[in-house]
């Protein structure tokens, strides 16, 4: 069986996910950059140093889109989208602001 | 480490001056024919610099990527002594809006692939016209904040 990626759903389910997962602080793993290691959750003992989640989220997001990319028709998703994808971006790096909000306060 | 960021650093010139040009080059929806330096930057083939931005693209977040661990344990906890909130944020929304282009770069290579996939004028400018946004809005912060903090 020919597996089919729709590009259109990919982007469009990345966009979605990644704040998706970035609001519900969801990566797939954590790094930490002291230990050079890797870890399903943050350590806990200080000499672990800072954990870093941007790999995991990406990979969580990554992940997702990939499944819907794989369920979706690329006919489909430009005929749903057509006109509209602009939002999608748009809606994720708004979201993305207001969630790092307090740095800037 | 200051090798990566070197290259990193000309990577993303490299990417920003390809997609500003194809920015420019769709902006101006008609070709333009004058021998004048603005004619022949905005007369360029958008499709043929597509593939080019992608691996640029790809390739300055894979170079961002593996600096991360050395900002985080380092330039970082400098931001944060000096109390410079900004400066860590504004770092946090350059990975984050680079990792969203990252993920529309299916569409944007959909989108420049052909005239005839249903792909409209309108979706192509607005892919392009994002992703530059990010590209400026990346290098525009990871200079500045470099400037602060220096190499080393």
């Amino acid at each position: 069986m020919k597996l089919r990626f729709s590009p259109t759903a990919f982007s469009a389910a990345f966009c979605l996910a990644y704040l998706g997962v970035f609001a519900l602080n969801w990566p797939l793993f954590y790094y930490h950059p002291l230990l050079k290691q890797f870890s399903r959750v943050p350590l806990t003992d200080p000499a672990a140093g800072p954990a870093m989640a941007w790999y995991g989220l990406m990979a969580s997001a990554g992940l997702l889109a990939a499944c819907v990319a794989l369920g979706v028709r690329e006919q489909w998703a430009q005929r749903a989208l057509r006109g509209h994808f602009w939002l999608l971006p748009v809606t994720a790096i708004f979201g993305t602001v207001f969630l790092l909000r307090h740095f800037f306060r | 480490m200051t090798l990566i960021l070197i290259l990193h650093d000309l990577v993303a010139v490299a990417l920003l001056g390809a997609l500003t040009h194809q920015c420019i080059s769709v902006l101006r929806a008609r070709a333009v024919q004058t021998a004048s330096f603005f004619g022949r930057y905005s007369s360029v083939s958008s499709p043929v610099f597509t593939r080019s931005i992608i691996i640029l693209y790809v390739a300055v977040v894979v170079l961002g990527a593996v600096l991360y661990p050395a900002y985080r344990v380092g330039a970082r906890l400098d931001f944060e002594d000096m109390s410079m909130a900004w400066a860590v944020g504004s770092f946090e929304l350059k990975e984050h809006f680079a990792g969203l282009g990252l993920g529309l770069l299916p569409v944007y290579a959909r989108a420049w692939r052909s005239d005839h996939d249903g792909t409209s004028a309108s979706e192509r400018l607005s892919l392009t016209l994002f992703l530059a946004g990010i590209v400026w809005w990346d290098f525009l912060v990871g200079h500045v904040l470099n400037n602060i903090r220096g190499l080393g």
